[in-house]
C-alpha cells in the first residue's frame, strides 16, 4: 500500500457518532452537584471559628506582638510631631485607566497624576490629596466601576515603587497586601471577582520600563514568576543594543516577557534563557516569530537537546540562503526534523549534515521531514549512517524536484531488504553445508538421504521466516 | 460560538457555574466520541469523559485564556486521561462514582444507560472500516495515536493539533508524516 492511498483510505473513512443523552444527564447532575456544593459560601459558624483562631494567636504571641506595637507607636509618634511628609513612594494603578498616586512617608497621597486619557476623566472627579493609599486606591476602585472599567476579566494591577532606591522596599512590601485588600473589599461588594496583582518594584526598573513605554502591568507576570528585576532590565535593554524599532518593542513587549516565563518554566535558567531570548530577538527583529523561536527551543529542551541547537540550526539554514521570512515560518519544522534525528539515534554530525542536504534541496522547506524522515528510514532498515546520506543525496541528485524522491528511496529500501534475506539465506546454506560434512564423517553409516531432505526441510523454514511468511508444512513422503 | 463570545463563556464559567454547564453541553458529545474513536470501549470513553469535565471544572478557575479554545483545552484533559488508560490497562473513574453516590443523583433509570450503551456498541460495529483502522492506529506508540486519531477522526486542522497536543506545527507535521509511515510499514504492510 501506497502512503498516498493510506491517506486517502483514512481520509475517507466513515466515523461514527454517537449520541448518549442519558449518560450525558446522568453526568452532568454529578457535576453539578460539584459544582453547586464549591460555591456554597461559608457559614457564619465558619467565619467564627476564624475569628477565634485569630484571637488566639495574638493571644500566643501577645509577647511578640506588644513591644513591636509600642515600637511601631514611637516610630509614628516621632514621625508625626518631626517628620515633614514628603514622596517616598510611588503607587501604580493600571486597568485600563493607568494613574500613579505619589505617596509620602505616611502612606499619604501627595499627588495624583493620569498616565491615559480614562484615568484623566477618573481623577477629575476625585479629590485623594491627604487619603491613605488604601482610601484613595478604593475610591479610585469604586469610580472605576461605576464608569464600566471594571469588564469581569480584567486585572487590576498594583505596583509600588520607591522614589529612590537606597531607601529600600520593606514598607512597600508590607504596604502592597494591605492595598489589594482594599480593592478587594470594594470588588466583592459589587459581587466583582476580577484578579487583583499587587507588586513592588525597584525605582530603576519602574522608570527605565516607564521611559521605553512599558507600564509595570506588562512585566509583573516576570516578577511573579520569579524572574531578576536585574534580568527584566537586561530585557529592556535588549531594545536598544539589538537596535530594535522602539513602538514595535512596545507593542511585542508582552510577547516577549510570556516567551521568556515560557523558557524559565521549561527549566532553563535565568541567564541561560536571557542569552535565548537574546539570540531569538536577534534572529527576528520584527519580534512576529519570536514566540515561535522560543516555543521551538522548549520543544528541544524537552527533547533533550540542548535549545541552543535551534539558533544554531537558523544560523545554518540562513547560510544556505534561506529567505529569513521562509526561515522563521518554518523553523518549527526544521527543529521537528532535528528532533526526530536525535530521537532516532542519528549521531549529531550526521543529523547536521542531512539538515544541510534537505535544506540545499529544498529552500522552500517544504519537503525537509520527507527528506529527513527518508533518511532515518533508510538508518533504521539497517544502512550506515554515511551510505544512507549518499543514498538520500543521490535520490536528490537523480529528481531534484523531490516529486518521486520517496519512490526512488522506497526501491533502495526493498533493495536493502532483499539483500538482507539473501544474506540470511546463504549464512543458513552455509550452516547446513558444515553440518552436512560434520554427519557424513561421524554417521557414515546413516542414510544419506534422509539426512539431506532434513537439513534441506530446516534451510527452507529458514528462508520462509526471512521472508517474512510462516514456514509451510510439506505433507510427509512416506517412501523416506 | 466564535472564539470571542467562547472566551467570554469560559471566563463566566469562572465564577458561575451554570456557564460551565453551558460550556458543557457544547462539548460533551465531541470529547465523549473522540474518546471513543480513540478507545473503542462505550464505557471506558464514558468513564474517562466524566473525568475530563471533572477535572476541568476544579481547574477551570486557574485556566488562563491565550487564545486557545476551551475545547482544545479539553482535548489535552482527555489525551491524559486516554493515555493513563493505556498505561494502566483499565480505567476507573472514581471521583465521578464518588460523586454519583455522594449527590444520591439517579436522573435516567439503570435500563436507560444499559440500553445506550448498547446501541452505542451498535453504531460502532456498523463501522467496520474504521474499527480495522482504529485497531492498527492502537498498535502505534500513543504520541502517534494522537496525532492520527485527531486529524483522520476529528478532522482537525495542524494548527489546531498542536494547540490541543502543546507542541509546534512543525513536530506535529513532523509526528503525522513519522505516524502514516509506521502505519503503513509495521502495521498494514505485514497484514496484506
Amino acid at each position: 500500500m501506497k502512503k498516498n492511498d493510506l491517506i486517502h483510505g483514512l481520509e475517507n473513512i466513515e466515523i461514527p457518532e454517537v449520541k448518549l443523552e442519558h449518560h450525558k444527564a446522568k453526568l452532568k447532575q454529578a457535576l453539578y452537584y460539584e459544582l453547586f456544593r464549591k460555591e456554597k459560601p461559608p457559614s457564619v459558624l465558619d467565619y467564627l471559628q476564624n475569628l477565634a483562631e485569630v484571637f488566639t494567636m495574638i493571644s500566643k504571641n501577645l509577647k511578640i506582638v506588644a513591644p513591636i506595637t509600642i515600637l511601631a507607636l514611637a516610630i509614628l509618634v516621632y514621625q508625626f510631631v518631626f517628620a515633614a511628609p514628603q514622596a517616598v513612594a510611588v503607587l501604580t494603578m493600571q486597568v485600563n485607566p493607568a494613574l500613579k498616586l505619589v505617596l509620602d512617608v505616611d502612606n499619604q497621597v501627595n499627588k495624583a497624576e493620569s498616565l491615559n486619557d480614562d484615568a484623566k476623566a477618573i481623577l477629575s472627579q476625585l479629590d485623594l490629596e491627604g487619603k491613605t493609599a488604601s482610601q484613595a486606591i478604593q475610591l479610585l476602585t469604586e469610580t472605576a466601576i461605576a464608569k464600566g472599567y471594571m469588564k469581569e476579566d480584567k486585572e487590576i494591577m498594583l505596583a509600588l515603587h520607591p522614589i529612590e532606591d537606597s531607601s529600600g522596599n520593606k514598607e512597600l512590601l508590607a504596604l502592597a497586601p494591605e492595598i489589594e485588600k482594599a480593592v478587594m473589599e470594594v470588588l466583592a461588594k459589587s459581587s466583582l471577582k476580577n484578579e487583583v496583582t499587587s507588586i513592588v518594584v525597584s525605582a530603576k526598573l519602574y522608570e527605565e520600563a516607564f521611559a521605553d513605554g512599558i507600564l509595570p502591568i506588562t512585566y509583573a507576570d516576570l516578577i511573579e514568576d520569579n524572574v531578576s528585576q536585574e534580568t527584566i532590565l537586561n530585557l529592556l535593554a535588549l531594545r536598544e543594543q539589538l537596535g530594535i524599532e522602539e513602538t514595535k518593542f512596545i507593542e511585542e513587549w508582552e510577547t516577549v516577557s510570556e516567551a521568556f516565563i515560557d523558557l524559565m518554566e521549561a527549566g532553563v535558567a535565568e541567564q541561560v534563557a536571557f542569552d535565548l531570548m537574546k539570540g531569538a530577538i536577534g534572529a527576528d527583529k520584527t519580534l512576529d516569530e519570536v514566540s515561535t523561536i522560543v516555543a521551538a527551543m522548549i520543544d528541544l529542551k524537552e527533547a533533550g537537546i540542548d535549545p541552543q541547537k535551534g539558533l544554531d540550526l537558523l544560523k545554518m539554514a540562513g547560510e544556505q540562503g534561506v529567505e529569513q521570512e521562509k526561515l522563521l515560518e518554518e523553523f518549527t519544522t526544521l527543529v521537528a526534523a532535528k528532533i526526530d534525528l536525535v530521537e532516532a539515534g542519528i549521531s549529531p554530525e550526521a543529523a547536521d549534515a542531512i539538515l544541510k542536504e534537505a535544506i540545499k534541496a529544498d529552500s522552500n522547506l517544504e519537503e525537509v521531514t520527507t527528506i529527513v524522515a527518508a533518511f532515518i528510514d533508510l538508518k533504521e532498515d539497517g544502512m550506515a549512517e554515511a551510505e544512507a546520506l549518499a543514498k538520500v543525496k543521490d535520490a536528490l541528485k537523480k529528481d531534484p524536484t523531490l516529486d518521486t524522491f520517496d519512490d526512488i528511496l522506497e526501491l533502495e529500501e526493498d533493495k536493502i531488504k532483499k539483500a538482507k534475506e539473501k544474506e540470511a539465506t546463504t549464512e543458513v546454506k552455509k550452516e547446513n553445508v558444515k553440518v552436512e560434512k560434520s554427519s557424513t564423517t561421524q554417521e557414515e553409516n546413516v542414510n544419506p538421504n534422509k539426512t539431506i531432505n532434513s537439513v534441506n526441510e530446516e534451510s527452507s523454514a529458514v528462508e520462509d521466516a526471512a521472508a517474512g511468511s510462516p514456514p509451510v508444512q510439506e505433507p510427509q513422503d512416506d517412501n523416506n | 460560538m466564535d472564539i470571542i463570545d467562547e472566551k467570554k463563556l469560559v471566563l463566566r464559567a469562572q465564577i458561575d457555574p451554570e456557564a460551565f454547564g453551558l460550556l458543557y453541553e457544547l462539548y460533551y458529545d465531541k470529547i465523549f466520541n473522540y474518546v471513543l474513536r480513540r478507545t473503542g470501549k462505550v464505557e471506558v470513553s464514558q468513564d474517562i469523559t466524566g473525568e475530563t469535565f471533572l477535572k476541568a471544572f476544579k481547574k477551570i478557575k486557574a485556566y488562563e485564556w491565550k487564545n486557545i479554545s476551551f475545547g482544545a483545552w479539553l482535548y489535552k484533559i482527555a489525551n491524559n486521561e486516554i493515555a493513563t488508560y493505556y498505561r494502566k490497562g483499565q480505567y476507573k473513574a472514581e471521583s465521578i462514582e464518588a460523586l454519583v453516590a455522594a449527590g444520591g443523583l439517579q436522573v435516567s433509570a439503570d435500563y436507560n444507560l444499559e440500553e445506550e450503551i448498547v446501541q452505542a456498541e451498535e453504531t460502532l460495529n456498523r463501522h467496520q472500516e474504521f474499527l480495522a483502522y482504529r485497531q492498527k492506529i492502537e498498535e502505534l506508540p500513543v504520541k502517534y495515536q494522537e496525532v492520527l486519531a485527531l486529524r483522520y477522526f476529528e478532522l482537525k486542522q495542524v494548527k489546531e493539533i498542536s494547540e490541543i497536543l502543546v507542541k509546534s506545527e512543525g513536530t506535529v507535521k513532523s509526528l503525522l508524516h513519522r505516524g502514516l509511515e509506521k502505519l503503513k510499514k509495521f502495521v498494514i504492510k505485514p497484514l496484506k
